[in-house]
């Protein structure tokens, strides 16, 4: 299996890979600068008061270890448990998008006459219902 | 009309020097003590108790006491310089009390229940990664042997210098000049950043008992010449 295959088993198509992209960076970026700033707000503010190197490690350091290793274990896995939902739920909007696409395609060419399928489950089946209601008046 | 090029570059270079004469102007700094407000310029920053610090103004000069009592407080003063350019501190300093350490109690505590000095004298490096701030502490103990360099119970950014040691010249004046930047190096092994500030502490409240010195005519931030 080559590499452009592979990519293609992971996403759908373009836009699936974009919003994925777009929910990846929407994630990670705010998060990362919120994190980053809150930090230093909270101990960089905190320890220029204390300004003792012994006072900040005796109060400061430890409390930020802390956070940092809590921050370390819960960042992650909150990025991973978004990005899997994401997944899902992007791939259930634009998996069905490439097929319509195609299908459409062939009915435009005359190789098919019957209707376009879609799981009912799946976001677009109100459209895919309407293109057929739409393709039946057509034929009439 | 077209603005020549130079000025972009110009303008800079110029902020550039008026920052960095302003951050030299003050040098070097002395601290006499000979005035009532001469704390005025000092933060005092509290961890446990008040120790007393008082300006004693006399007709031979100021000087600074301080007698702590199961106390940790100390006097900070914000300064920046390089001490590549300026790395001299020099100070006067008299020990009346040393905390009492305990022999026996040695064995059995850990450092932190013996770490107060009759009189310290910091040199503080910040960083803008708080974790990163380090400092040098010189201090004179009544039995760890002169130019002892430790690494404090608290943190290992912190290196203790001993540079006078033992009862012998208790209760009187003496003048110490350390060169900061070569002290950094011998401690840390490498060289310093710039100083952020410098602090005066007398702490007693790991040995819960009772010390007391004077510090007097401190100097920062010059060179050898």
């Amino acid at each position: 299996m080559n590499k452009k295959n592979k990519r293609k088993m992971i996403f759908a198509n373009k836009i699936h890979r974009e919003i994925f992209l777009l929910i990846l960076m929407a994630s990670l970026l705010p998060s990362l600068i919120i994190t980053f700033s809150l930090y230093y707000l909270i101990f960089g503010v905190t320890a220029t008061q204390f300004a003792f190197p012994e006072a900040i490690a005796y109060n400061i350091i430890p409390a930020a270890r802390k956070v940092r290793m809590i921050l370390l274990a819960s960042f992650p896995t909150s990025i991973l448990l978004i990005l899997t939902l994401a997944y899902k739920i992007t791939h259930r909007i634009i998996g069905p998008f490439d097929r319509i696409i195609r299908e459409l395609d062939e009915c435009i060419e005359g190789k098919k006459e019957r209707h376009i399928r879609v799981r009912k489950t799946d976001k677009f089946w109100p459209l895919v219902d309407k293109i057929n209601k739409l393709l039946d008046k057509c034929k009439k | 009309m077209q603005k020549p090029k130079f000025i972009y570059i110009l303008i800079p270079a110029l902020l550039f020097f008026f920052i960095y004469y302003a951050y030299a102007y003050n040098l070097p700094k002395r601290f006499l003590f000979n005035k009532e407000n001469a704390l005025q310029e000092w933060q005092e920053k509290i961890f446990k108790n008040k120790v007393l610090y008082v300006v004693e103004t006399t007709q031979e000069g100021g000087y600074l006491s301080a007698r702590s009592e199961k106390a940790c407080s100390g006097l900070l003063y914000k300064i920046s310089f390089n001490t590549k350019k300026s790395p001299m501190m020099s100070w006067y300093w008299k020990v009346k009390e040393f905390p009492e350490k305990n022999i026996s109690a040695k064995k059995e505590d850990g450092w932190i229940e013996k770490d107060d000095y009759a009189a310290r004298v910091y040199v503080v490096f910040p960083s803008w990664n708080f974790m990163n701030i380090k400092s040098i502490e010189y201090i004179w103990d009544e039995s760890i042997p002169e130019e002892t360099i430790m690494t404090s119970p608290y943190f290992n950014n912190i290196k203790l210098i001993v540079i006078e040691s033992g009862r012998e010249n208790m209760d009187q004046w003496v003048f110490e000049k350390r060169n900061i930047y070569e002290d950094y190096r011998k401690a840390f092994g490498r060289a310093p950043s710039s100083v952020g500030a410098i602090a005066l502490m007398t702490d007693t409240d790991n040995t819960l008992s009772t010390a007391e010195a004077s510090y007097k005519d401190i100097q920062v931030g010059y060179r050898d010449e």
